[in-house]
C-alpha cells in the first residue's frame, strides 16, 4: 500500500480533517540521505570561502580596493570634498556677514538721520516758542509803556461820552443826579420801609360854592349781558385758585 | 345794588354789575359834552325842544344846556366845532377844574349812590413811558369822588382788569393791551403776576389828530368816520389810507416798547413754558383787519417766549369793566 506522504516537515491535511505527517521508516531514511547531501554541500562553501579569504588577504597586501580606487584616493577625495565645503561654506556666511554688515551700516546711517531730523525739528519748536514768548513779552513791555495813553484815551472817551463806558457813567450819573434831586427836592426818600410816612393828601379843586346847580336829564340805557357758558361766579371761584385768595 | 366795575376812559365810561338773575349789566356812556348857549328865551326854547325831540342827554345849568354823552359829540360836529372831555390823555387835570362836574355827574348817571359799603373798582392807567405827568392825582381824586358818591372804592391796572376778564382760561398768563382814545395800556402778566406795566399816549385820539393835521379835518371827523366802521387791509379812501397808516404806526409803537421793556427785565422775567396770547382790546380794535396789524408788528421782533393766539377780546368796549367786576366780586 502507497501512502502519499510529503517529504520532510510538511504535512498534509486530508479531507476528513486528519492530519499526516513524515514521521513514517520511509520518512527517516529520505530525511538521512538528505542530510548527507546537505553536508557534502557545506563542505563545498567552506572550500569556496577558503579561496575567497586568500583572495582577499592578497589584495590586502597589493594594497587595492576591489573598486579600483585606493585609501589614499579615498583620503584625498575626501579631504578635498572637505576643503570645497569649507570654502563653500565659509563663503556663504562670510557673504551674509557682509550682507548683514551693509544692514547695520544702512540702519545706523538712518537712524543718524532720525536723530538730526528729530534734533532740527524740536530745535525749531523750540525756537519758535521761543520767538513767541519773547513777542508776548516785548507786547506786554509796549503796553505797560503805553498804559498812560490808554488810561488817557478811557478817560477822554468818558469826559466825551463817546465810547459805552461813558454812556454807562453818564447813565449812572443821571441816576446819582436823580437821587440827589428828589432828596435836595424833600420828596420822600424811602430808606427803610417801617419809617413813619407823610401822609398825601389831595384837595378836590371844586370848592362847595363852585359846584354848579345841574338840572340833569340825563337817562342811560342798559345793556344786559346773559352769561355765555360760564356765570361770574364760577368765573370768580377760578380767578381766586389763580390769585391764591 | 352791590358790587360794581367802572371802566374810566378818555372816550367812555363804561359801567358793569351783575342783577339777581346773574346776567352782567352794563351801562355805557361817552366821556364828552357839549355847551350851548341859547342867544334868546325863544332860541332856549327851540334847543330843549331840540333835544329832547332827539332823546339827547343834557343838563341844564341856568341858562346854559351841556349835552351830554353821544349826542355832544354829534351836534359839535353839525356846529362845526369839537365836543369837551374831561379827561385828557386818560386823566383829569386839575387845570381843567370846570369840567370836573360833568364828570361827576356822568359817572353817576352810571352807577347811581352807593350804600357806603358796596365796593366798586375802578380803572386807572399805568404809569405812562412816553410824558411825565402823574397818575396818582387822578387816582386819588377819581377815589375820592366815587367815596363821595356812596362806594369803597379801589383802584385797578387798566390792562390788569382785560387780564382777569380775557385770560382766565390762560392761566392769567399773556399780553393785554387796551388801544383806548387817550392811552394805551399794556400788561404782560404771569400767571396771575403783572411783570410789565406800562401806558402810552399814542392811541385813538393820536390817530385823529395826525390825520385830520395831515388832511385839514377836525379830529372829531375823523373819529366818527373810524368808528363808523373801517377795513385796514382794504381802506376805501384818502382819509381811510391815513388812518390805516397811523393805526399801523400806533401799533408798531406800542409793540416796540413791549419788546424794549421785555429786553430790560429779561433777567427778572420767569420762565415761559407754553405759548403766550397777545389779547388786544378798546375801541381802536373794533377796526377790522386789527389783528393783522398785530401780527406784523409781532412778526418783525423778538420776545423772551413764544407768542401765541392774537385774538381780540370778547366784548372789547366792555372787557375793563367787565375785568373790575370781576375783581370787585373777589
Amino acid at each position: 500500500m502507497k501512502y502519499n506522504k510529503p517529504i520532510g516537515d510538511d504535512y498534509v491535511v486530508k479531507k476528513d480533517g486528519r492530519v499526516l505527517k513524515p514521521t513514517g521508516p520511509r520518512a527517516m531514511q529520505l530525511k538521512a540521505a538528505m542530510k548527507a547531501q546537505e553536508s557534502e554541500t557545506v563542505a563545498m562553501l567552506k572550500e569556496q570561502i577558503k579561496e575567497l579569504m586568500e583572495i582577499v588577504a592578497s589584495s590586502k597586501t597589493a594594497n587595492v580596493v576591489p573598486s579600483g580606487y585606493t585609501a589614499e584616493d579615498v583620503d584625498r577625495e575626501i579631504n578635498k570634498a572637505v576643503e570645497i565645503a569649507i570654502v563653500e561654506t565659509e563663503k556663504k556666511y562670510t557673504e551674509k556677514i557682509t550682507h548683514l554688515e551693509a544692514e547695520l551700516a544702512r540702519a545706523r546711517e538712518e537712524h543718524a538721520k532720525y536723530v538730526e531730523q528729530f534734533n532740527e525739528k524740536l530745535f525749531s519748536e523750540l525756537n519758535d516758542r521761543i520767538k513767541g514768548l519773547e513777542n508776548n513779552v516785548t507786547s506786554l513791555k509796549v503796553k505797560v509803556e503805553s498804559k498812560d495813553e490808554i488810561i488817557e484815551t478811557l478817560k477822554n472817551s468818558t469826559g466825551n461820552g463817546d465810547s459805552e463806558l461813558g454812556e454807562v457813567m453818564e447813565r449812572l450819573a443821571d441816576k446819582v443826579d436823580a437821587i440827589a434831586n428828589t432828596a435836595f427836592e424833600g420828596e420822600e426818600f424811602v430808606d427803610d420801609p417801617n419809617r413813619p410816612k407823610l401822609e398825601t393828601q389831595f384837595i378836590d379843586p371844586l370848592s362847595a360854592e363852585e359846584v354848579p346847580d345841574f338840572e340833569p336829564h340825563v337817562n342811560v340805557d342798559e345793556e344786559k349781558v346773559e352769561p355765555q357758558g360760564e356765570k361770574i361766579n364760577d368765573k370768580v371761584s377760578k380767578l381766586r385758585d389763580i390769585l391764591g385768595k | 345794588m352791590g358790587n360794581k366795575g367802572l371802566d374810566i376812559g378818555t372816550n367812555m365810561l363804561v359801567a358793569a354789575e351783575v342783577d339777581e338773575k346773574d346776567n352782567i349789566v352794563f351801562k355805557m356812556q361817552r366821556d364828552a359834552f357839549y355847551r350851548i348857549t341859547p342867544k334868546s328865551e325863544v332860541n332856549k326854547n327851540s334847543i330843549r325842544m331840540g333835544l329832547e325831540k332827539r332823546g339827547a342827554n343834557f343838563i341844564v345849568e341856568g341858562h346854559d344846556f351841556i349835552v351830554v354823552g353821544e349826542d355832544a359829540l354829534d351836534i359839535a360836529i353839525e356846529r362845526n366845532d369839537t365836543a369837551q372831555r374831561p379827561l385828557q390823555k386818560g386823566i383829569l387835570s386839575p387845570k381843567d377844574k370846570s369840567s370836573l362836574p360833568m364828570l361827576k355827574l356822568i359817572i353817576e348817571s352810571l352807577v347811581g349812590q352807593g350804600s357806603g359799603e358796596d365796593k366798586l373798582v375802578y380803572s386807572v392807567p399805568a404809569k405812562p413811558i412816553d410824558t411825565t405827568f402823574d397818575i396818582v392825582y387822578h387816582t386819588e381824586m377819581m377815589g375820592m369822588y366815587l367815596r363821595q358818591m356812596g362806594y369803597s372804592a379801589q383802584p385797578i391796572n387798566e390792562g390788569f382788569a382785560i387780564a382777569l376778564s380775557e385770560l382766565l382760561d390762560d392761566g392769567l398768563t399773556g399780553i393785554c393791551l387796551s388801544y383806548g382814545a387817550g392811552m394805551t395800556n399794556v400788561v404782560v402778566i404771569h400767571q396771575g403776576d403783572p411783570l410789565v406795566e406800562f401806558s402810552m399816549t399814542k392811541s385813538g385820539d393820536f390817530i385823529d389828530e395826525s390825520v385830520g393835521n395831515a388832511l385839514d379835518i377836525p379830529p372829531s371827523f375823523i373819529q366818527k368816520e373810524k368808528e363808523a366802521g373801517i377795513d385796514l387791509n382794504n381802506p376805501t379812501n384818502q382819509i381811510m389810507e391815513a388812518i390805516s397808516v397811523y393805526y399801523s404806526t400806533v401799533v408798531n409803537y406800542t409793540f416796540d416798547n413791549i419788546a424794549y421793556e421785555l429786553k430790560n427785565r429779561r433777567k427778572e422775567l420767569p420762565i415761559f413754558r407754553e405759548q403766550v396770547p397777545i389779547v388786544v382790546s378798546g375801541g381802536l380794535t373794533l377796526a377790522r383787519g386789527f389783528e393783522d396789524k398785530v401780527r406784523q408788528a409781532v412778526a418783525r421782533l423778538e420776545f423772551p417766549f413764544e407768542v401765541g393766539e392774537i385774538r381780540r377780546a370778547e366784548a372789547p368796549m366792555k372787557a375793563v369793566a367787565n375785568g373790575c367786576l370781576l375783581a370787585a366780586q373777589l
